[in-house]
C-alpha cells in the first residue's frame, strides 16, 4: 500500500485502517464496560484513599513496581465519577493496541491483523472484573506497549545501543512497574530475532537481567516468590490464585507478534485479507462478551451494585439489587436495612424469605467486603462499636484503605468524643481529591461537643451510646441493641431490629422478657410484636391486653387460627391463607415451624 | 531579667547573622513563644540521634537558628519543616554532647526577620543504641492483614524490615526479643498460618513447635536470659473483647497463664509451681541482669473473664534462678502486691546497670497498651523503693519500654497524640533514675509521617546493632519444614 499524508505526518492506509479498528474496538469496550462493570470502578475507587502530599507518593514510588501503583491510583480516584473508569480503561486499551500497531507494523503492516492486538487489554479487561486484580497491570501493559514501540526504534541504531538501551530500560521498567518486564524481555528477544537484528542473542541480556532483579528481590524478602516477581501474580492479590486464563493476555502478546511474521501482507490474498480483518472486528467483541458473562461473578457485582447505592443512599435501588438474591445473608442485611432506611422495616421483614435473625446483622465477617457493610450496619442501629470494628478491619484489609471507611471510622470516633484520632482521619481525607470538602465539614465538630449534638445524624447517635463499660458482640448482635435501649428506649431502630430478631428466631423467652421490660417504654410497639405476644400468651388475653395488643389484633388471631382449623379440615387454600395473612407473625410460625 | 534574656539573645542572633550565607538579620525580638510540632521543646536527646525536624504552623517564611558551643546552624522551613541537614547535625551534637542547644524560630514579616523566644533542647552526653526493632501493623483488628517487624537506625531515618508478613501469606508475626540488646540472636513467633517460633542464633534459623501437652498454649511472651542459654515465656489463653464505646477502646486479658523457661539448646521448657500454679495467673517475665533472678507478673486466678475483667490485679514477684542447675526457687518475693496497693502491674523491665526496674502500672489486667491509666513506674531494686516517671508519662497508655544498654535511655511506646495510633517515644534516663521529658522518634518530615501513617508502632526494643536475618530463609523454613517439636521436663 502507498503513504499518504495525513496533516504533514506520512501515515499509511494500513495505519488508519488499524486505527479504525482500535476506535471501532474502543468504543465497544466503553460501552460494555460501562453497561458491565460500572459498579466494579465504583468498588475499585473504594480500596484506596490517595493522598495528594509527597510522603504518600514517596511510600507507594518506593516498591517493586510502584510507579506503576501510582499512575493506577492517580487514575482510580476519578472512578468516583459516571462513566469515568469505562471511560479511562478503554483509552488505555486502545493506547495499548495502538503502540503495539506502531511496534509489531516494523515486521508487517498486516493491517487485517490489528484487532488482534486489542487481544492483550480485551483479557487484562475480563481479569479486571475481579477486583482482587490490580489495576496497575492494565497500566503496565500499555508501558510494555509504549516500550516495544521505542525498541523498535532502536533496532535502527547500532546493535550496541540496542542492548544496552534495552538492559537499561529492562530494569527501569522492572522497578517502576513491576514483572510486566519480564514479558518485555520475552518480547525483545522474540522481536530482535524476527526482524532479524545483528546480534540478536545478545538479546538475551535485558531478561537475564530482569531475571535475576527478580531473584534478588525474592531473596532479599521484597517480594513473596518467583511468580510474583516474574508473572501476573505480581498484579493480584496474594491470596488469588491465577489459573492459567489469567495468562493470556501476556501471552496473546507473544503470539500476535509471531501472527505479524508469519502472515505478512503478501502472504494472503486480499479478500481474505479483508475477510480476517471484520471477522477479527467482529469475533473480538463477541468472545468478549461470552467470556464476560461466563467469568464474570455476578454475585459480587450485586454486592458492588449494593455498596454503591448503599453509600449514596440510594435505598430503592438497593431493594431491588438485593431483593434478587435472598440465599445470600450480606443480601438479606442490606435488604432488610433499605426497608429499615425507608422506614418499612417492621411491614416488611416477614415477607422475606429470611434465614433467622443473621437476615438482619451477620454475626461475624471473615473478609473486607461483608466488614466493608457490616461497618455501615452497625452504625445505622447505632452500635457504634462494632461499626469500628469493622471500618477498621476493613479499611485495614484493602491494601491502601477505603474512602467510606475512613469515613465511617471518622463518624464513630466524632461519635464517641475521640476527637483527635478523628482529626487524624480527617486530615487525611483533606488530603484527597474528592473527600476534601466532606472532610472540611466534619472538622467544625472537633473538640465541639454542642455542634455535634445538634446535628442530626451524629447527635442522634451519640444518644445512643450505652453508658457503661460493657463490651459489645459479647453475647451476640441483640445484647447490643438492648443496650443501646437501655440507654435510649426512643431509639426506633434499634428496637425495631431488637424485635425483628427475637422474632425471627422464635424466641419466645426472650420475646417475653422483651416485652415485660419495654412495654411502656419503647415509643413503638408494632403489631407483628403483638402478634407474637399473642402467639406465647393464646390462653391468657388478659396478659396479652395489658401488655399492649390491640382488641384488633385479638379479633384478627382468632380469625387466623379459623382459617388455619378449615384449612386442616380441608375447608380452604393455603395460597388463600398466604395471601391473607402472609405478613402477619403467625403465618410466620406456620410456614417455618416453631422452634 | 526577662529584658536581658531577650537583649543578650537579639545580640547573639544579631552576631551570629553576620557570618555565613543563608543568615539572616533580626530585626525584632518577640516576647511570645511559637508552638513546634511535634513538641522537642526542652527535651533532651543522644548526642547520635537523627535531625529532630519539626514544623510550625506560622504563614510567611520562617528559619529556625540553632546554637551550641561554637556552632550556629540556620535552617529554612521548607513547607513549613525545618529539615536540618545531616551533617552539620551531627557536628552541632559532637559539639554539644552533655550540653544545650538553643532554638530560635524566627520569622520573616514585610521583609523583616523577627524572632521567637527560643528554647532548648538538651543533649546528653551517653549515646543511646543505634537501632530500634520494633512490630507495626494496625493498632486494632480481629484478622491479621500487612504487619511487620523492622528496625530504625536512630542516627538516620533509615527503616528497614527484619521481617514481614507478606512472605507467610499475612499471618501473624509478634514478640521479637533479643538477649541484652544484641541483635545477633532473636526470637519472634508466628501465629495462625505457618505458626512456630522463629529462633535466630550463631547464623542459623530454628523453627520451634511450642505446644507442649503439660503447657496451655504455644509459647508466648519472651524474655531472654542473659547467658542466652534460656529464654523465660508465659503461656496464655489469651482472649480480647471490644468495648461499646469506652476510651480504652478494648481489653485484653487472660484466661489462665503459666510461666515457663525454655532451653534453647536442649528444646525443652522446664518449671515449678512457683511460676506455674495451677491457681495463679503468672505471665511476663524478665530475668536480671545478673541472670539470678527471675521475675513475673501474678494474680489470683480462676475468674470468670471477662465478665471480672476488673478484679484482676497483678502483683510484681521474684524468684531466685540459678542458671548452672537450672533450678528455679521456691520461695516467691513479692515486690508489689496488687491485693494491697490496690493497682496492677505490666511489662516489668529492668535496666542493664541493675538499678532500676520500670514497670507498667494501671489499674488492673496487664496489657498496658489498652489501658489510658497505664504510666511507667522505676522500682529503685536496692530500696524497693517505687515511684512514678511523671515527666515522660501522659494522660494516655505508655508502655512497653525498653531499656538502652548504658540503661541510659528507654524507648517506650505512647498513644499521647491521638489517643490510639502508639508511636515509640524517647526518654533520658538521668543517675538518679529520674526521667526527662520525651521526644518522639524523628523523622524527615515528621508531621506528615505520623498523619499519614494508619499503622501503630508495639514492642520497641533497642538493639546494639542492625539485625541480619535472612527474611527468605525464614520464610522458607517456616513454610517448608516441620519444625523442632520442644519437650516439657517434668
Amino acid at each position: 500500500m502507498s503513504k499518504k499524508t495525513i496533516e504533514g505526518m506520512a501515515v499509511s492506509p494500513a495505519t488508519i485502517i488499524a486505527m479504525l479498528a482500535f476506535v471501532l474496538l474502543g468504543g465497544f469496550l466503553f460501552f460494555y464496560l460501562q453497561s458491565t462493570q460500572e459498579f466494579s470502578y465504583f468498588y475499585r475507587e473504594q480500596q484506596q484513599v490517595f493522598l495528594h502530599d509527597s510522603s504518600y507518593i514517596g511510600s507507594l514510588v518506593n516498591q517493586i513496581g510502584g510507579v506503576g501503583v501510582l499512575i493506577s491510583q492517580y487514575l482510580i480516584q476519578f472512578f468516583l465519577l459516571t462513566k469515568a473508569g469505562a471511560l479511562l480503561t478503554a483509552l488505555i486499551s486502545v493506547l495499548t493496541g495502538v503502540f503495539l500497531w506502531l511496534a509489531f507494523k516494523r515486521l508487517s503492516h498486516s493491517w487485517f491483523l490489528a484487532p488482534l492486538l486489542m487481544l492483550p487489554a480485551f483479557f487484562y479487561n475480563l481479569y479486571l472484573a475481579d477486583s482482587y486484580v490490580h489495576y496497575e497491570g492494565m497500566v503496565a501493559l500499555l508501558v510494555l506497549a509504549v516500550s516495544l514501540w521505542l525498541h523498535g526504534l532502536m533496532t535502527r541504531f547500532h546493535w550496541g545501543i540496542r542492548v544496552a538501551a534495552s538492559s537499561v530500560w529492562s530494569l527501569c521498567l522492572y522497578g517502576a512497574f513491576g514483572p510486566v518486564a519480564v514479558l518485555y524481555g520475552l518480547t525483545v528477544i522474540l522481536y530482535d530475532v524476527l526482524v532479524k537484528a545483528p546480534k540478536n542473542y545478545l538479546s538475551l541480556i535485558p531478561l537475564a537481567l530482569v531475571l535475576m532483579a527478580g531473584l534478588l528481590a525474592v531473596n532479599q524478602g521484597m517480594l513473596v516468590n518467583l511468580s510474583t516477581a516474574y508473572w501476573m501474580q505480581g498484579y493480584t492479590e496474594y491470596f488469588f490464585n491465577p489459573g492459567s486464563f489469567y495468562n493470556y493476555a501476556w501471552l496473546s502478546v507473544l503470539a500476535t507478534l509471531l501472527l505479524f511474521r508469519l502472515f505478512g501482507t503478501g502472504s494472503a490474498p486480499k479478500w481474505l485479507q479483508a475477510g480476517s480483518f471484520l471477522i477479527g472486528l467482529g469475533l473480538l467483541p463477541f468472545g468478549y462478551m461470552q467470556i464476560n458473562d461466563a467469568h464474570q461473578d455476578k454475585s459480587m457485582y450485586k454486592m458492588e451494585q449494593i455498596a454503591y447505592y448503599a453509600n449514596h443512599g440510594d435505598w430503592d435501588n438497593v431493594i431491588r439489587v438485593a431483593q434478587s438474591e435472598t440465599g445470600n445473608y450480606i443480601f438479606l442485611n442490606y435488604l432488610n436495612l433499605a426497608y429499615s432506611k425507608k422506614g418499612q422495616l417492621l411491614d416488611r421483614f416477614l415477607t422475606i424469605p429470611q434465614a433467622g435473625s443473621q437476615s438482619l446483622i451477620l454475626s461475624s465477617s471473615q473478609n473486607a467486603e461483608v466488614s466493608m457493610m457490616l461497618a455501615m450496619l452497625y452504625y445505622h442501629v447505632g452500635v457504634i462499636g462494632q461499626s469500628q470494628v469493622h471500618a477498621y478491619s476493613s479499611n485495614m484489609a484493602v491494601t491502601y484503605g477505603s474512602p467510606e471507611m475512613n469515613r465511617q471510622m471518622t463518624k464513630n470516633y466524632l461519635v464517641n468524643g475521640q476527637y483527635k484520632v478523628a482529626e487524624k482521619h480527617i486530615k487525611m481525607l483533606e488530603k484527597t481529591r474528592y473527600y476534601a470538602d466532606w472532610a472540611k465539614q466534619m472538622r467544625q465538630y472537633v473538640n465541639n461537643d454542642k455542634a455535634l449534638e445538634a446535628d442530626p445524624e451524629l447527635g442522634a447517635k451519640r444518644k445512643d451510646l450505652p453508658d457503661n463499660d460493657a463490651f459489645t458482640a459479647l453475647y451476640g448482635p441483640i445484647n447490643d441493641l438492648l443496650m443501646i435501649l437501655e440507654t435510649n428506649p426512643n431509639e426506633n431502630t434499634a428496637a425495631e431490629y431488637a424485635i425483628a430478631m427475637l422474632l425471627l428466631d422464635k424466641n419466645f423467652e426472650g420475646i417475653q422478657v422483651f416485652v415485660d421490660r419495654y412495654f411502656g417504654k419503647l415509643a413503638i410497639w408494632p403489631e407483628c410484636l403483638q402478634e407474637a405476644i399473642v402467639t406465647y400468651s393464646e390462653k391468657d388475653m388478659d396478659y396479652c391486653r395489658q401488655h399492649g395488643v390491640s382488641e384488633d389484633v385479638i379479633q384478627r388471631f382468632a380469625q387466623f387460627r379459623n382459617e388455619t382449623l378449615q384449612l386442616r379440615h380441608g375447608g380452604g387454600a393455603v395460597q388463600q391463607l398466604a395471601r391473607n395473612w402472609g405478613n402477619s407473625y403467625w403465618y410466620y410460625m406456620l410456614k417455618t415451624g416453631k422452634k | 531579667m526577662k529584658k536581658i534574656t531577650i537583649l543578650t539573645t537579639t545580640g547573639l542572633l544579631l552576631l551570629a547573622a553576620s557570618c555565613g550565607k543563608g543568615d539572616i538579620q533580626i530585626s525584632k525580638q518577640l516576647d511570645k513563644e511559637v508552638a513546634i510540632t511535634p513538641d522537642y521543646k526542652d527535651v533532651t536527646i543522644p548526642q547520635n540521634i537523627a535531625p529532630m525536624n519539626f514544623q510550625t504552623s506560622l504563614e510567611n517564611p520562617t528559619c529556625v537558628v540553632i546554637e551550641g558551643k561554637g556552632t550556629q546552624l540556620t535552617v529554612h522551613a521548607k513547607d513549613g519543616v525545618f529539615q536540618i541537614p545531616e551533617s552539620d547535625w551531627k557536628k552541632l551534637l559532637a559539639d554539644n554532647a552533655g550540653g544545650d542547644l538553643k532554638m530560635t524560630v524566627c520569622e520573616e514579616q514585610g521583609g523583616n526577620w523577627q524572632a521567637y523566644q527560643p528554647f532548648t533542647m538538651h543533649v546528653a552526653a551517653e549515646k543511646a543504641d543505634p537501632y530500634v526493632a520494633y512490630r507495626k501493623l494496625q493498632s486494632r483488628y480481629e484478622q491479621f492483614y500487612r504487619l511487620g517487624i523492622y528496625q530504625r537506625n536512630i542516627e538516620t531515618y533509615e527503616e528497614s524490615p527484619i521481617y514481614e508478613n507478606k512472605l507467610t501469606d499475612y499471618n501473624c508475626a509478634n514478640c521479637h526479643s533479643f538477649p541484652m540488646q544484641n541483635p545477633e540472636k532473636m526470637q519472634f513467633h508466628m501465629r495462625a498460618k505457618f505458626a512456630g517460633t522463629v529462633l535466630m542464633r550463631d547464623g542459623h534459623v530454628e523453627k520451634l513447635n511450642t505446644k507442649t501437652d503439660d503447657t496451655m498454649s504455644a509459647l508466648v511472651y519472651p524474655y531472654w536470659h542473659p547467658s542466652e542459654k534460656y529464654i523465660a515465656y508465659s503461656v496464655n489463653l489469651t482472649a480480647q473483647n471490644f468495648f461499646h464505646h469506652q476510651d480504652n477502646i478494648l481489653e485484653v486479658y487472660d484466661n489462665n497463664s503459666d510461666v515457663v523457661i525454655y532451653d534453647v539448646e536442649k528444646h525443652e521448657v522446664f518449671a515449678n509451681e512457683a511460676i506455674k500454679n495451677d491457681s495463679v495467673w503468672e505471665s511476663f517475665p524478665t530475668f536480671s541482669p545478673d541472670g539470678k533472678s527471675l521475675y513475673f507478673l501474678s494474680a489470683q486466678g480462676q475468674k470468670q473473664m471477662p465478665q471480672e475483667y476488673k478484679s484482676v490485679k497483678y502483683s510484681l514477684c521474684r524468684v531466685d534462678f540459678d542458671p548452672a542447675t537450672r533450678t528455679i526457687g521456691t520461695r516467691i518475693d513479692t515486690l508489689y502486691n496488687a491485693d494491697k496497693e490496690g493497682k496492677s502491674v505490666s511489662f516489668p523491665r529492668i535496666s542493664p546497670d541493675g538499678k532500676l526496674m520500670v514497670v507498667g502500672l494501671q489499674e488492673f489486667g496487664n496489657f498496658s497498651a489498652w489501658h489510658k491509666d497505664c504510666d511507667m513506674y522505676a522500682i529503685r531494686l536496692d530500696s524497693g523503693e517505687m515511684y512514678p516517671l511523671t515527666e515522660a508519662n501522659s494522660s494516655e497508655s505508655d508502655s512497653y519500654h525498653s531499656w538502652s544498654s548504658n540503661s541510659r535511655w528507654m524507648v517506650f511506646s505512647s498513644r499521647r497524640l491521638d489517643g490510639l495510633y502508639t508511636r515509640l517515644f524517647m526518654t533520658y534516663i538521668d543517675e538518679n533514675g529520674q526521667a526527662h521529658k520525651p521526644f518522639l522518634l524523628p523523622q524527615k518530615n515528621p508531621v506528615e509521617f505520623y498523619d499519614n501513617l494508619l499503622e501503630a508502632y508495639n514492642v520497641p526494643e533497642f538493639i546494639k546493632g542492625k539485625v541480619k536475618l535472612d527474611k527468605h530463609e525464614v520464610a522458607s523454613i517456616m513454610r517448608e519444614s516441620q519444625g523442632i517439636d520442644i519437650r516439657y521436663k517434668k
